[in-house]
């Protein structure tokens, strides 16, 4: 019996513990989990939340207003004093909500008020205050990269490559999202320029030469690829499959450094069969490829499709960035700033902190790492090339006096007349404060057309 | 006003929660002490706070919140309940003068949050609830008068084991499909769940196996028959009931034997039958898929767990206040949910609290069949013990997305008459085990002790 009356006690102390780790379990719940997913569509306490709050503002980092609610008559109303140029990221609140509007929606039309604010609400029978959301996004730099993309398609993203922080997000053609319900039909119709589309996350583009810095990363993995040499004649035959340098141009003899300033196609075709399929696949999904990008930044995510089954042209192609690669300039912007930051990729974020109705912060955004993606050594020796493409190379028109900047560009051919042209890099290249990815649509070629863009929002911030 | 009061009056709830989990301490500190008449004043206290919890409750239920007129039929529920307390404590007070006064209070607080919560969710429901909740009171009462015969039943194994087999299988023929399930039996206008009935009678058959040595051979022909009702319930797709007729069993087999390896092995198994089971049954398949992801497939499988976790997340610690919530979107809230209506309109604390109630009945009931001299009566307070806190755990952890959900109801909580009646009687049975104790005094337990001895 006494047996018994033991082993019942230790059944208890079983029972009790199950029941502890359902506590523990349901306060981590309330601490952290609950936040990601709360502003979903399906939660039906969303809607009721209109009713009794007035909505929170959205404010850039130095806490000019982005968006915030106007009384007009009875009603509340959402303005944007930017108009259009945060509309992508900010996303709408009307119609379907969209962007940061959507994602924090449940923050925006909650109040965090201390007790006694909510007990005024109450009797004066007013609505609560929603919180306010600061993000990490500066209003004059996206002003800036708006007027520089005015006119063409394409996207902007600028970040600060230590931190993960998103300074500017930018995607052309853009619309008015303060008179969205006058012109949503002709918005939604209007298929040729897709205005509606956030290019800069959803957007996703063949990466032209920008992909050589991945196949670069795949073959620096290996020993001995200071020794590679290619004797480039402008064009080079893998299976029958003639691939062609830029314009057919013959760059001679070159190295991995040279390859790379002079953007040589046919050479860094032959890198990626040397480093081969399994190589440059492993390379390609460590760097994010076919994998989704943590943090809460929604975004689509980069193809890319060469593996040990491939073919060896289709392996050439891919290696310098044709083929079927598809990426999104977010996760250029990424990647790049990956090499800036010594080949750690820091979780993005765009949401710096939110605050109630008081100025009280009650939610900080801490920078926090991913994982180390490309090992430092190579990301250094990347940079310094990278350097060079701006010194010397394909991307002189982002030379800045005075400023070493580090970059690559691409033109990516497809299958309109006119190739996407691309550029990615950072500046200072020694110790980089921002990172930058551009695209634009059927621009031409990259190093003309992407490049200057770069160089002059580069300047805008490194100048301030 | 009635906005005001409903938003403060969340603080208040969880206030009273706090003031009953520290009566509930402070006075089982007070019995270790020796303080009878001191513990006995503080059970007292904890019954004005559950009075205090269901009138404030009811108070808000009571007003119509479109036109502030009185609902009267909240106002009659309300008024039920109350007399239930009152006769409920009266009858404890003038029969069993105990200390077991602080169990039945915490059973009391979880019936009382059941009405509210019916009433606020389906008020027919909470009618029907509190039908079942006097009759399966009434019928404890009564049943424990027979409970003294029991204990010359031991020896009928084999009686307990066909009424179980017959129960078991009777849905197979006079079956209805409930929730993906195929336990319910329906024979005129009357249906129930046979699982539940059979846990009790579950329970009696290992205690009258278990209550002499055994053995490891003596074990194998129990095991095999208790193996054989969790296949029946696995094929019902009671996995929940499935679950916690292991668990009971390996409990127990834990208890009479002693020996941690036999428990651990019994985990182990438990593991990898799920693991096949997971293989072989798609309706496993489908529940476990919405628990790793509810996400991926929100608007068919995920949807049930997804808006509990709306529920639970959505309002912070202090909830919506009551009727403030939307706990009407999650489905089954009124049974295997209650707890993420619970968790939403009076706050996730105030949830925490009611888990720590949970705790507390655990270890009272504990304290109470620890005390028994009687080993057959001490596994089968075990055994109850063992299904009240394993069943609990299933479907809070289900809620909570901690674990896969297993369709069981929350004791005392969720609403349905099967389940309300066992748990009152096996609760009866607990408080029966320890009043036998006291009138047969310690003579009587050395008898039955030798008694035992022969058998073996």
């Amino acid at each position: 019996m006494k047996n018994i009356q033991k082993n019942i006690r230790r059944m208890m102390i079983l029972y009790i513990g199950l029941f502890c780790t359902l506590i523990l379990f349901f306060v981590k719940f309330m601490l952290w989990d609950r936040f990601d997913l709360i502003s979903n569509p399906y939660n039906p306490r969303l809607r009721a939340l209109n009713e009794n709050v007035v909505r929170g503002e959205i404010r850039d980092r130095k806490g000019k207003i982005l968006a915030k609610n106007k009384k007009e008559g009875e009603e509340w109303v959402r303005e944007y004093p930017f108009g259009a140029s945060f509309v992508h990221v900010l996303g709408y609140e009307s119609k379907i909500k969209t962007g940061i509007e959507a994602q924090k929606h449940f923050e925006l039309m909650s109040s965090r008020e201390p007790w006694y604010m909510k007990l005024k609400h109450l009797i004066l029978q007013e609505p609560f205050q929603g919180n306010h959301i600061n993000l990490t996004l500066d209003a004059d730099l996206q002003q800036k990269a708006n007027q520089l993309i005015k006119g063409k398609k394409g996207a902007i993203i600028v970040m600060e490559p230590s931190t993960g922080k998103i300074l500017s997000m930018v995607s052309y053609p853009n619309f008015n999202p303060n008179d969205l319900e006058q012109n949503w039909e002709k918005l939604n119709e209007d298929t040729k320029n897709s205005p509606l589309l956030n290019r800069a996350t959803q957007g996703l583009y063949p990466p032209g030469s920008i992909f050589k810095l991945v196949t670069a990363t795949a073959i620096m993995e290996r020993q001995g690829w200071e020794d590679f040499y290619y004797n480039c004649k402008g064009e080079a035959f893998f299976n029958q499959t003639r691939l062609r340098c830029y314009g057919g141009k013959a760059h001679g003899e070159v190295n991995l450094q040279k390859a790379l300033t002079v953007s040589c196609n046919t050479a860094f075709a032959e890198i990626g069969i040397l480093a081969g399929g399994v190589e440059l696949k492993q390379t390609a999904e460590k760097l994010f490829f076919n994998t989704p990008i943590p943090g809460e930044i929604i975004h689509n995510v980069s193809q890319f499709v060469v593996d040990e089954h491939s073919s060896k042209e289709e392996i050439a192609e891919t290696s310098m960035g044709q083929g079927k690669t598809l990426v999104s300039p977010f996760h250029m912007a990424l990647m790049v700033s990956t090499i800036g930051n010594q080949g750690i990729l820091m979780k993005p974020y765009m949401v710096d902190s939110i605050e109630n109705s008081l100025g009280k912060i009650k939610d900080k955004t801490v920078p926090s790492q991913v994982a180390t993606i490309i090992p430092p050594e190579i990301a250094k020796e990347l940079g310094k090339m990278m350097v060079e493409v701006v010194e010397v190379g394909s991307g002189k028109n982002a030379r800045i006096k005075s400023v070493s900047v580090a970059g690559k560009t691409g033109t990516a051919e497809n299958e309109k007349e006119e190739p996407h042209a691309w550029f990615i890099g950072f500046a200072p290249a020694e110790n980089p404060q921002v990172s930058i990815a551009v695209v634009i649509e059927n621009g031409g070629v990259g190093g003309q057309v992407a490049a200057p863009i770069a160089k002059e929002l580069i300047k805008d911030i490194l100048e301030r | 006003m009635l906005e005001i009061y409903i938003f403060y009056s969340k603080y208040l709830f969880l206030w009273l929660l706090l003031v009953f989990l520290f009566l509930s301490f402070s006075g089982l500190y007070e019995q270790k002490q020796g303080n009878f008449n001191v513990a006995k004043k503080k059970m007292y206290r904890q019954r004005w706070v559950i009075v205090g919890i269901h009138l404030n409750a009811f108070m808000i239920l009571s007003i119509d919140k479109g036109n502030l007129l009185i609902n009267w039929t909240s106002v009659y529920i309300g008024i039920g309940m109350l007399v239930f307390l009152c006769l409920g404590w009266i009858i404890f007070d003038i029969r069993f003068n105990k200390e077991d006064g602080f169990l039945w209070n915490c059973v009391f607080l979880l019936l009382v949050l059941s009405i509210i919560l019916l009433q606020r969710l389906s008020p027919s429901l909470a009618q029907r609830q509190l039908v079942w909740i006097y009759i399966s009171f009434t019928l404890s009462i009564f049943i424990s008068h027979l409970f003294g015969a029991f204990s010359y039943l031991k020896k009928g194994s084999t009686i307990y084991l066909i009424i179980g087999w017959i129960l078991l299988i009777l849905p197979f023929f006079l079956g209805e499909k409930r929730y993906g399930a195929n336990n319910w039996v329906e024979i005129g206008k009357i249906s129930f769940q046979p699982s539940e009935i059979v846990k009790m009678v579950m329970i009696f058959y290992l205690a009258s196996v278990f209550h002499t040595k055994k053995s490891i051979k003596q074990l194998v022909y129990p095991t095999a028959m208790i193996a054989g009702y969790v296949c029946i319930l696995v094929l019902q797709r009671d996995l929940g009931g499935a679950f916690i007729y292991f668990m009971t069993f390996l409990s127990l087999l834990y208890i009479s034997i002693g020996k941690e390896v036999i428990f651990l092995g019994g985990v182990g198994l438990a593991s990898v039958a799920s693991i096949f089971a997971y293989r072989i049954f798609p309706h496993v398949q489908v529940r476990v898929e919405a628990w790793l992801n509810p996400w991926k497939n929100i608007d068919s499988r995920g949807y049930q767990i997804a808006q509990s976790l709306f529920a639970l997340g959505s309002w912070g610690w202090m909830g919506s206040g009551l009727t403030k919530g939307y706990a009407g979107y999650v489905p089954a809230v009124t049974t295997d949910f209650i707890f993420a209506a619970l968790c939403e309109e009076f706050g996730s604390l105030f949830g925490i609290g009611v888990i720590i109630v949970f705790i507390l009945m655990l270890v009272l009931s504990t304290q109470i069949i620890i005390e028994t001299k009687d080993t057959f009566h001490a596994l089968i307070g075990a055994g109850c013990i063992s299904i009240f806190s394993f069943q609990s755990f299933l479907i809070l952890g289900g809620v909570l997305k901690m674990i896969p959900l297993t369709g069981v109801t929350l004791p005392f909580v969720s609403y349905g008459g099967s389940s309300m009646f066992i748990n009152m009687f096996m609760f009866k049975f607990i408080q029966w085990i320890g009043i036998e104790k006291e009138l047969s005094g310690e003579s009587r337990g050395k008898e039955v002790e030798e008694h035992s001895k022969k058998h073996t």
